[in-house]
């Protein structure tokens, strides 16, 4: 692979004209040593003010009832596990402390294995865990994404057994639901980068369930439409996670990323600015010497 | 740590350079691991989905329900794509599919994300609310191609572009911070995961033996 700039021609060019045309390998190796610096040395860098949408998740959660219903759906992929699995744990912690009750599935097979992580990573164990089937259900891969949203929400039971082949209707967990449907669920928090739409048009609209998110970066421009009168609050991408490691007092793989973020983001935009420079100023250089 | 585990966290270390690698240039290694991932993927989504499908059908069969017996035939009716004769068969399943997901989605989809959002639009109680409104308005406007678009039509249009092109700046903004994520993610993996980070100082000689060989080549 090579640089747009390689076929350099006779005539004598600005250094801006040489930025323009740098190889782009030269900027990977100083994204991966800007990033790699902070992970192998921490520089402490402060994480800032939590931001609102973050506040308002926990707030809410914080502020429901203990035995509250809670479900999580986790739709992260592994690239976006980086982003969304921190997040999905320092929730599932909070919802541990708070005595509430939380029903997981996967909308897609490769996050199967995020559901069992949060499970060991918090509670220690999965199904053997004493308070399976009483505070905690993992009803494992649901197919068809909206459509099996759609028919989870008419009835919580619908997939007759949890990820590991147990009864749901011999289960605890269920059996003070009154309705055994949507309208149980004080929260539905959707894990991912695909879209939190489905969610909102299944659960929150039909049965005024408010929904949250732990989701990657690029899909946070997309909840901003539901924000907060549907969605009462997310976590964006790992700053959003780092946020509620801070919050829930579990500082985590979110908080010890944020440092080489950081740098990171001021590597790029710093790379953006120069690169922005160097435009301006070969445009205004061929400009001179009678070019386009 | 188990042999097992140990050669779990080695090939997925070996995976991950591999697959840094193309930052170097298109190689071996980085095919090798291309393709693996796709592979191990879809047998792993293949084996999950079949599992859960079990799962869900398993219960209804087992109290003599004959008619999800139906959805077994449905399913496998997928396979007539790879006949010619029969291929309108597949057709059948790719239907019911579809039409179940529309059906799902539409009625929702213009009452959630039509009606609500243009009724959220139009109540202004703060500053906030207002720019949104205003940004819409003028966004929407920009793709108005039915008058000319002059005097303080103009001036509509080109407020719609900023207000658009500060949306396309923030979506990148958020982009550029996913990718560095999912970069930190692994490097993480890489630098404190025994014993992963061996496979560290073995890529970096690769590395230069190959960058040498470029040069070498290059020379001659």
């Amino acid at each position: 692979m090579r640089g747009a700039g390689w076929d350099v021609g006779s005539e004598a060019k600005s250094i801006y004209e040489r930025l323009q045309e740098l190889d782009p390998r030269y900027v990977y190796l100083l994204v991966i040593i800007v990033i790699s610096l902070p992970l192998l040395r921490p520089i402490g860098i402060p994480l800032g003010m939590i931001s609102g949408e973050t506040l308002e998740l926990y707030r809410y959660i914080d502020t429901l009832p203990p035995g509250s219903v809670i479900l999580m759906i986790a739709d992260q992929s592994p690239a976006a596990a980086a982003e969304c699995q921190p997040g999905m744990l320092a929730l599932f912690q909070h919802a541990v402390n708070k005595g509430l009750r939380v029903m997981f599935f996967a909308a897609r097979t490769d996050a199967v294995p995020f559901i069992s992580e949060a499970f060991i990573k918090v509670l220690g164990k999965e199904s053997e865990h004493p308070d399976y089937g009483k505070r905690y259900v993992n009803l494992g891969f649901i197919p068809q994404y909206e459509v099996g949203l759609t028919a989870l929400a008419a009835n919580l039971l619908y997939t007759t057994r949890d990820a590991y082949g147990k009864e749901l209707k011999d289960m605890e967990f269920f059996s003070d639901l009154p309705n055994k449907n949507a309208k149980d669920l004080k929260l539905a928090i959707y894990y991912g980068a695909s879209a939190v739409d489905w969610v909102v048009r299944q659960l929150t609209d039909p049965y005024g369930v408010p929904a949250g998110g732990g989701v990657a970066a690029v899909l946070a421009s997309r909840i901003y439409p539901y924000y907060p009168d549907k969605v009462v609050g997310f976590l964006t991408g790992l700053k959003g996670s780092a946020e509620y490691e801070v919050l829930v007092k579990r500082p985590g793989e979110a908080v010890a990323g944020m440092d080489a973020q950081s740098l990171g983001h001021l590597a790029i935009v710093i790379m953006v600015i120069l690169g922005n420079i160097g435009y301006a100023f070969s445009r205004r250089g061929r400009a001179s010497r009678g070019g386009g | 740590m188990s042999v097992v585990d140990t050669l779990t966290i080695l090939s997925a270390g070996a995976m991950t350079i591999a697959l840094f690698s193309y930052l170097w240039r298109e190689n071996l290694a980085f095919r090798i691991a291309e393709h693996a991932f796709v592979g191990a993927a879809a047998g792993y989504g293949a084996l999950i989905l079949a599992e859960s499908a079990w799962r869900l059908l398993e219960p209804w069969l087992a109290k003599g329900l004959w008619y999800w017996y139906l959805t077994i035939i449905i399913g496998l009716a997928y396979l007539f794509f790879f006949t010619r004769e029969y291929f309108w068969v597949y057709r059948y399943p790719t239907a019911i599919v579809l039409g179940g997901e529309m059906g799902v989605f539409i009625g929702r989809a213009i009452k959630t994300q039509f009606l609500e959002q243009v009724r959220a639009t139009t109540i202004i109680t703060n500053i906030n609310d207002a720019i949104v409104a205003v940004g819409v308005i003028c966004a929407l406007f920009y793709f108005y191609a039915t008058m000319e678009h002059k005097g303080i039509l103009r001036g509509i249009s080109r407020v719609g572009i900023y207000f658009l092109m500060a949306a396309f700046g923030a979506s990148f903004g958020v982009t550029v911070m996913a990718r560095i994520s999912l970069l930190i993610g692994r490097l993480r993996f890489l630098y404190f995961t025994s014993p992963a980070y061996y496979l560290i100082p073995v890529a970096l000689v690769l590395l230069i033996v190959g960058i040498a060989r470029d040069y070498m080549k290059k020379r001659s």
